[in-house]
């Protein structure tokens, strides 16, 4: 029975992991940018998103034609309502990496990027990685510890902030430079927060709440 | 807020309605198991089903309609306000006039408006005519129809449309002042139009009354009861909170059956 809405909850599913893998690359692209400025990755990342932007209206699209047409309940409103959702939780990761890279390019030139940086980078991709997982796999537990990790970026980002405060201080001429790492942290502080919103989809998706930020 | 507000309040959410291990039989086939359900008083409460499950059966038990069926035997409790219905001491009478029925189909009588709706307070011994004028308009008002036939009363009633019948239906419940109304599958036959003045009009009524609905319609189980009893096959499988029972069904039938992948 229901066959047909089966059917398209099955490609719903399906264009969802395809855009977080989308997502998982982008970020992948970022962290790998990152350590080792390289302009062809940058690029990609770029081109990665404006697929990204098409995927979510296709989501959309699809979700709000399966509420009008299916009227679902249960498990399938749970499923339809969070993909809705996590669609744009997924193509804001994508934009963040796509400034990212961008101005990453920028700063390549005058030296590497401090380490807390690319910490943070390194944690936010986990975490986005783990919220998917958490998604695809229905995994309450492993939503939870993206939940648990948001600390650790949150406290790299105070001490990014501080680190940034001192080396304009001390060097003026820093002080352009400066305020493009504070804005890629600022970045990847909020890549850390959308790993958080989908992996609290991840869990409405198994039991109906919605946790409380 | 006065004292009878804080009594009404109170009342509120406890049970007016309980069945208890309550089995029914038609002959040799067994219609309900082992029942047990407590009906919250000015709720609305929806009992939803495949066919055959037990839900219009159990709708029934609840004013005593399948005293009539031949070969029906009933075991267990349903108490009414804490007292037994099946008791032989129950006046049968009485107890309709505490609970009130409308039916799927539309079924005014073959006489006036005015006179379907003064059917039931006559026969409860009322005369005065300005007493009658005065129940058949609340009556009328209560079922949200009174503007719609307040210049035809002397007319016929089943010269009405149907969802314009079944709200003459409602008022002629209301007429005799219950304290809980069945309405099973009140909506089904009427348009869309009809079927959402009935539910609005459900809406209203809770605050005065219980109320107890049978229907298909999953989509009308959600947007008008508070708590939502699934049935199958003669069993009552999940009992709650109706927007927690659409959202988090607790067993797996519940879920199969209001996600339309039952079978």
């Amino acid at each position: 029975m229901r066959k047909t809405f089966d059917a398209e909850l099955q490609e719903l599913g399906a264009e969802m992991i395809d855009m977080a893998a989308a997502a998982e690359d982008a970020i992948d692209l970022v962290t790998a940018s990152l350590a080792a400025p390289d302009d062809r990755q940058a690029r990609e990342a770029t081109a990665m998103t404006q697929n990204m932007d098409q995927n979510e209206r296709e989501i959309e699209n699809r979700c709000l034609r399966l509420l009008l047409q299916q009227q679902p309940v249960a498990r399938d409103l749970r499923t339809i309502s969070a993909a809705l959702k996590m669609v744009t939780d997924l193509q804001r990761i994508g934009d963040q990496c796509a400034n990212i890279a961008e101005i990453s390019l920028l700063l390549a030139r005058e030296g590497p990027v401090p380490d807390h940086i690319r910490e943070m980078s390194r944690k936010a991709s986990s975490m986005v990685k783990r919220a998917i997982f958490a998604y695809a796999n229905r995994e309450e537990g492993a939503a939870h510890e993206v939940i648990g990790m948001d600390d650790a970026v949150d406290a790299l980002f105070r001490e990014v902030k501080g680190e940034l405060v001192t080396l304009i201080r001390e060097d003026r001429e820093s002080a352009d430079r400066a305020i493009d790492l504070i804005i890629i942290a600022k970045y990847l502080e909020r890549i850390a927060d959308h790993a958080v919103n989908i992996a609290q989809w991840a869990i409405y998706c198994v039991t109906g709440s919605i946790e409380p930020v | 807020m006065t004292d009878m507000d804080d009594l009404r309040e109170d009342r509120q959410g406890s049970a007016v309605l309980s069945a208890q291990k309550l089995n029914l039989y038609y002959g040799a086939a067994h219609a309900l198991k082992d029942v047990d359900i407590d009906i919250q008083e000015k709720r609305v409460t929806a009992l939803i089903g495949p066919s055959g499950c037990g839900k219009s059966t159990f709708l029934k038990t609840l004013d005593r309609m399948n005293d009539l069926v031949p070969g029906v035997r009933i075991e267990g409790t349903v108490s009414y306000r804490g007292q037994d219905i099946y008791a032989p001491s129950v006046d049968v009478t009485w107890l309709r006039r505490q609970i009130g029925m409308v039916f799927q189909k539309p079924n005014p009588f073959p006489m006036s408006i005015y006179d379907n709706i003064a059917y039931g307070p006559r026969t409860h011994g009322i005369r005065n005519k300005s007493q009658l004028d005065d129940i058949v308009e609340q009556s009328l008002r209560g079922a949200a129809i009174w503007d719609e036939v307040k210049d035809r009363l002397k007319k016929s009633a089943l010269g009405l449309s149907g969802g314009q019948q079944q709200r003459i239906c409602i008022a002629r419940a209301l007429a005799v002042e219950p304290d809980v109304l069945l309405m099973d599958e009140a909506t089904s036959a009427l348009d869309p139009i009809s079927t959402s003045k009935i539910e609005d009009l459900i809406s209203d009524l809770k605050s005065r009354y219980t109320i107890v609905i049978v229907t298909h319609n999953m989509q009308q189980a959600t947007r008008i009861s508070d708590q939502c009893a699934f049935f199958l096959l003669g069993e009552l499988i999940e009992y709650g909170n109706t927007t927690d029972l659409f959202s988090v069904p607790k067993d797996k039938r519940t879920e199969d059956y209001i996600t339309g992948r039952f079978g």
